[in-house]
């Protein structure tokens, strides 16, 4: 079998750049994404009706288009609508584009994560706090929130996972993260099996990580639930 | 965990900060390397790149083809001649003499000639003959169809171009049948060695490093690399293009000079 590890030595500073860029785009996009996601599924629980409509409407499009599609639309479509609007020519930098799409997308699938946690909460917590004398809101930042939170941890933590490895779509628009580096060094060495391989185990990797964090950060939030 | 929260938005707004401020604030020459020419010519329309490196033909095509996006090209001449020819797999000796003996047919009976036409000249349509497949083989044919005048799907959904009317009278020539195949340019070398396709036509330039992987034919067309700018840019030269933003296909020999010469990753 013949393995040329060469083509991954040769590659390394390409592979390097990749995984940095890949991780701070993850970092960024679900940051954004919680507190859109945050955002949008207070909206989405909440008794009025615009804000329903409003916030259905979001998760349904970010959630019912592929990311590619959205990519797309914002990198290559953006600039186009805004020219035409605004009469001079607006150019998107690709990782302003790449911010955008993975947030917006990232923060639809976070916002039915949160409505999840939520709604699991049971209706004696809401009834115990307003009969305290909470309001809504209160009720909400004070009961509600912090114990939803803590059930959206697994889900969050996939969702982390899931953004990571979405996160290669965004070399149709040339940024230089971990697929591209792939692209470029199987289209110079003609080896994409040594290439894909390296590419593979390097985002295996990074997502076992994520995945071993976030079981130590469920371990952690767990122990209060056994306080005395 | 509320803090948690707020510690993580906090974190990834300063980062996105520092990401587009170093992304904005770079004065270095950086490529952009996209999955199709198409694609990187759009991004030049959009001002986000500065310029774009691809072959002669195909954006002069452009150009011609798309009056109001306000593009102009140059050569260079640290650009060298490049030529263009059919890939095949090493070890299909009897491939290889199939094609080179095809060309030079139809080089000798001038169909070489009015396809060129067609495409470079006047413009007078030339009808490929069908093959009869009198060998009764059918070659898998892979071309990135992105790439007008050479190949591309036109608007009634069938592939046509310069490498299609070529393969094809080559083929009809010869003998022999060909399956045209629409193969993304990344992977195109590697579903000729896998066995996906026998035959790239493709737009493909002879190149030593790929010559250590596949066969190519004798030289079927002439190009050399194009810059395409915005009408009225102040780019006039390739070494104008330092400190900018250049735009290319992934793995072309565009790619593969601009690399070189501005000594980029």
């Amino acid at each position: 079998m013949d393995f040329r590890w060469s083509v991954i030595t040769n590659g390394l500073p390409l592979l390097y750049k990749g995984v940095s860029l890949t991780l701070q785009l993850t970092v960024i996009a679900v940051g954004i994404g919680t507190v859109i996601g945050l955002f949008v599924s207070l909206l989405r629980v909440s008794r009025f009706k615009p804000f329903i409509w409003f916030s259905k409407s979001y998760i349904d499009f970010l959630r019912g288009t592929p990311l590619l599609v959205q990519i797309f639309l914002v990198h290559l479509g953006g600039p186009q609508l805004f020219t035409e609007l605004l009469g001079r020519q607006v150019t998107f930098h690709p990782m302003m584009s790449a911010i955008i799409a993975l947030s917006l997308n990232s923060g639809a699938y976070i916002a039915e994560i949160f409505r999840g946690g939520i709604q699991s909460i049971e209706r004696g917590q809401m009834e115990a706090a307003r009969s305290l004398g909470m309001t809504y809101g209160q009720a909400m930042r004070y009961v509600i929130l912090p114990q939803a939170f803590k059930r959206s941890i697994p889900p969050l933590g996939n969702e982390f996972i899931a953004m990571l490895k979405d996160s290669s779509l965004v070399s149709v628009i040339a940024l230089q993260e971990l697929m591209m580096a792939g692209r470029i060094i199987a289209g110079r060495t003609f080896r994409p099996l040594e290439t894909f391989t390296a590419i593979a185990v390097l985002y295996l990797i990074m997502t076992m990580t994520i995945s071993q964090f976030v079981s130590y950060l469920e371990r952690r939030f767990a122990k209060s639930d056994h306080s005395e | 965990m509320r803090k948690a929260v707020r510690l993580l938005a906090l974190i990834s707004l300063v980062l996105a900060m520092i990401l587009a401020l170093t992304a904005c604030g770079s004065k270095k020459t950086q490529i952009r390397r996209f999955e199709t020419t198409p694609v990187a010519l759009i991004e030049l329309m959009n001002g986000g790149v500065d310029a774009v490196v691809a072959d002669s033909p195909v954006v002069l095509e452009f150009i011609k083809e798309n009056p109001n996006a306000k593009l102009e090209a140059f050569g260079d001449a640290e650009f060298e001649k490049e030529f263009y020819g059919i890939a095949m797999r090493q070890k299909d000796t009897d491939i290889h003499k199939l094609i080179n003996d095809g060309l030079r047919k139809i080089k000798a009976n001038g169909v070489y000639d009015k396809i060129f036409n067609t495409y470079f000249g006047d413009g007078t349509p030339y009808q490929v003959a069908e093959s009869k497949n009198t060998l009764g083989k059918t070659l898998n044919v892979a071309q990135d169809m992105a790439y007008a005048p050479f190949e591309f799907i036109n608007d009634a959904g069938n592939p046509e171009g310069f490498d299609v009317d070529l393969i094809r009278a080559i083929a009809a020539e010869m003998g022999f049948a060909v399956n045209l195949i629409n193969t993304n340019w990344d992977g195109i070398i590697p579903s000729l060695l896998a066995g996906n396709s026998d035959l790239i036509i493709s737009a493909m330039t002879i190149t030593e490093e790929r010559a250590k992987s596949v066969t190519f034919s004798e030289p079927y067309f002439e190009a050399t690399q194009y810059i395409a700018v915005k009408q009225g840019s102040k780019i006039k030269k390739l070494a104008d293009l330092e400190g900018k933003k250049i735009g290319v296909q992934n793995a072309t020999t565009g790619d593969f000079a601009v690399t070189d010469y501005f000594n980029l990753d």
